[in-house]
């Protein structure tokens, strides 16, 4: 893609599902340096910067749930999903369900695109 | 002091006070556990490179908004400021020529009222409209503020009493026509004013109008040109004039456009106007026998209030001609060519 209109819309995507995809990973207990190297694996984090502040604002909401382990030097936070979480999860993910097929069927046409 | 150390300083010391010992201390746990074990400066440097400018993510942190006026208020705030500011402003600008003119009648020369009155109005419309702009912008600010910490505690956010947006909000087809066919609200504004200056005038001619004389102090009111309680016996009459012109300014303020009613109360506005003019100059009494007198001393004869009243009638005259001809050619335009024209231009385009 050259210099375009559309230059940023990757980010701008991305960044629209972080939330999604960090709720996703905590069914388990993870630290905010575990989940950036899990999203950049994926190309799905553009700015490593843009997830601490996330999941301060995800725990704020008490969607998360966040502990300190390990005193001493290098302690770590771990955040788990909460109660609330779990079930702002399964609506994001209805949500995304259905806004993904929707729009793979706009992409590919599945022949009722002459309903207009 | 390592890279880390300054780069969690400079994102802390961009938040909250009480959020900077956890912001930091999360931050600084994420940035280590990256790094591996016994990293070098350029892992450090290029890692920090990632996560950019200490500035832009401290912004990530603030759930507060860096504004005043927020976008779920801001449209009713400038629609708000908009019909305040020259309400108020055309109202003090009334009141204060009227007070001027009536506490000063007769005691300074009408140069210097007129002279005061001028730099007085200018400060006080400057005063107006900054007062008014500091007091509405207080008010949206408190409902912002309100509203914020309403949000934050999770109650009900204040939603301003609109019905929200239908078809039938649009401007209708006449506001979205040429300008040249709208009245300005500046026209009805400055008409109010000039009333207000004829009032006071008309009230306080004794005092004003007249003949004055050079004198070590300046200008002396020696002669006054009117009997003023002759003048004052046709007030039903210009009260009568002033309410129906006051009508018409408020009805131009709201309708904002001509059409052919406007016209014809126009007509007889302006009309009735000319005729209590004439009315008025037509009686020799109002004239001080004084002035008529000094008159005859300065010009030689008494012809010189004949030719005076003469302009005087015909300049208000040929003004409420142009002002009657004015608001038909205007109803006209636009219920003629010009809004078919407009309609069919819009069609084809």
């Amino acid at each position: 893609m050259g210099k375009s209109a559309m230059d940023g819309w990757p980010g701008e995507l991305r960044s629209g599902v972080l939330a999604l995809a960090v709720l996703s990973q905590l069914n388990e207990p993870r630290n905010s340096a575990n989940l950036i190297r899990i999203l950049e694996q994926r190309g799905l984090l553009e700015n490593p910067g843009t997830l601490a502040p996330m999941l301060r604002q995800l725990e704020k909401q008490k969607l998360l749930l966040g502990d300190w382990e390990g005193a001493g030097d290098r302690p770590q936070k771990y955040y788990t999903l909460s109660e609330k979480g779990a079930d702002a999860f399964s609506q994001m993910t209805e949500e995304w369900r259905k806004v993904a097929e929707e729009l793979q069927k706009l992409i590919e046409g599945d022949g009722s695109d002459d309903i207009d | 002091m390592t890279l880390i150390d300054r780069y969690v300083g400079e994102v802390v010391r961009r938040v909250p006070a009480k959020e900077r010992d956890d912001i930091g201390k999360e931050l600084r746990a994420t940035l280590e556990d990256l790094l591996p074990l016994g990293y070098a400066e350029k892992e450090e440097r290029e890692l920090l490179m990632k996560f950019g400018d200490p500035a832009v993510l401290a912004s990530k942190y603030r759930s507060q908004p860096r504004y005043l006026i927020g976008p779920a208020f801001f449209d009713a705030y400038v629609t708000l400021l908009k019909i305040i500011i020259p309400v108020v402003v055309t109202v003090v600008l009334m009141v204060l020529i009227i007070t001027t003119i009536f506490s000063s009648a007769g005691e300074a020369s009408v140069a210097s009222v007129v002279g005061g009155l001028f730099a007085d109005g200018i400060a006080a419309v400057v005063d107006t409209a900054v007062n008014v702009f500091f007091w509405v912008t207080l008010v949206f600010f408190i409902i912002e503020w309100v509203d914020r910490t309403n949000r934050a505690t999770g109650k009900t956010p204040i939603v301003l009493p609109e019905k929200g947006w239908t078809p039938d909000d649009m401007a209708s087809e006449q506001e979205l026509m040429p300008k040249n066919r709208v009245i300005p609200r500046s026209e009805p504004a400055f008409d109010l004013i000039w009333t207000a200056v004829w009032v006071s005038v008309y009230f306080n001619a004794d005092k004003l109008i007249g003949i004055y004389e050079g004198s070590a102090s300046g200008l002396d009111f020696t002669t006054p040109a009117f009997n003023q309680t002759v003048l004052l016996s046709y007030w039903p009459l210009v009260l009568l004039t002033v309410i129906l012109q006051i009508i018409m300014d408020v009805w131009k303020w709201a309708r904002r456009r001509w059409d052919f009613r406007m016209a014809t109360y126009n007509l007889a506005l302006q009309t009735l106007t000319v005729l209590v003019f004439i009315l008025l100059f037509t009686n020799a009494e109002i004239f001080t026998e004084g002035f008529i007198l000094e008159l005859e001393r300065i010009f030689g004869s008494a012809d010189a209030l004949n030719w005076i009243v003469g302009g005087l009638l015909f300049t208000v005259a040929l003004f409420a001609v142009i002002d009657v001809i004015q608001g038909f050619r205007k109803t006209f335009m636009k219920e003629g060519s010009s809004l078919k024209k407009w309609r069919m231009g819009k069609g084809s385009s």
